[in-house]
């Protein structure tokens, strides 16, 4: 699963950011990589190169969902992926 | 370049295994390696903590990280599923700025061994300003 809420902690106030808005943001982004991911992998000059480079484009969400329970805080700053 | 990968081409030129089965056992590799990224669940509620505290009557600053140890993992697998391509461009440019780094080093044994490591290291360093605590828990 990955990560969906953002816990922001400036001094005394707490913000909750929704990380599900960012995703949805970058779905265009995503589309238009999986068609140049495509259009490389029909390409029989680049189809190689490209099929090597598939495993470790499956692997990035598993990465983002290991980042839950990260926190970061720095002087009256906290940064929580929750 | 790992050593299972090298058995593999090494039994390919000696003609011992076809192309075609050669891919196959490739790619049966490299799904592996995919699943143990994908599967970071035994180390699971388990932290790598940095913390630096200022002393009493110092300004420095304070600072708290607390990273997911699946994610330290997943960082370490997901170097093997680094194409050989790039891989030895990064070798390059990392021997180019004085880093001596290897990715056939970073076999799954080792990783395993780094997080064992890991769990048990505790380092406190106390200057005047602060104190700085790397551990696990």
């Amino acid at each position: 699963m990955l990560p969906m809420l953002l816990h922001l902690e400036v001094k005394s106030h707490t913000f909750y950011f929704p990380l599900g808005l960012l995703y949805l943001l970058l779905v265009p982004v995503l589309l238009l990589g999986a068609i140049a991911c495509l259009a490389l992998l029909v390409v029989p000059a680049t189809s190689r190169q490209m099929r090597s480079y598939i495993p470790l484009i499956m692997a990035l969400p598993s990465l983002l969902s290991a980042s839950i329970g990260m926190q970061i805080a720095y002087r009256h700053i906290s940064i929580h992926i929750i | 370049m790992s050593e299972e990968r090298l058995r593999i081409l090494h039994l390919l030129s000696e003609g011992k295994v076809s192309p075609q089965e050669a891919e196959q056992l490739l790619q049966a590799m490299d799904k592996n390696a995919v699943q143990s990224v994908a599967k970071p669940n035994d180390m699971k509620g388990k932290y790598l903590y940095v913390q630096v505290e200022p002393k009493e009557g110092k300004t420095s600053e304070r600072v708290s990280v607390k990273v997911p140890f699946a994610l330290v993992k997943a960082g370490l697998n997901i170097s093997k599923l680094i194409p050989m391509e790039a891989q030895g461009k990064v070798q390059e440019s990392m021997h180019q700025s004085g880093i001596p780094f290897d990715f056939s080093s970073l076999d799954s044994q080792n990783i395993q061994e780094i997080l064992e490591a890991l769990e048990e290291m505790s380092i406190d360093v106390d200057t005047d300003e602060s104190t700085v605590k790397i551990f696990c828990r």
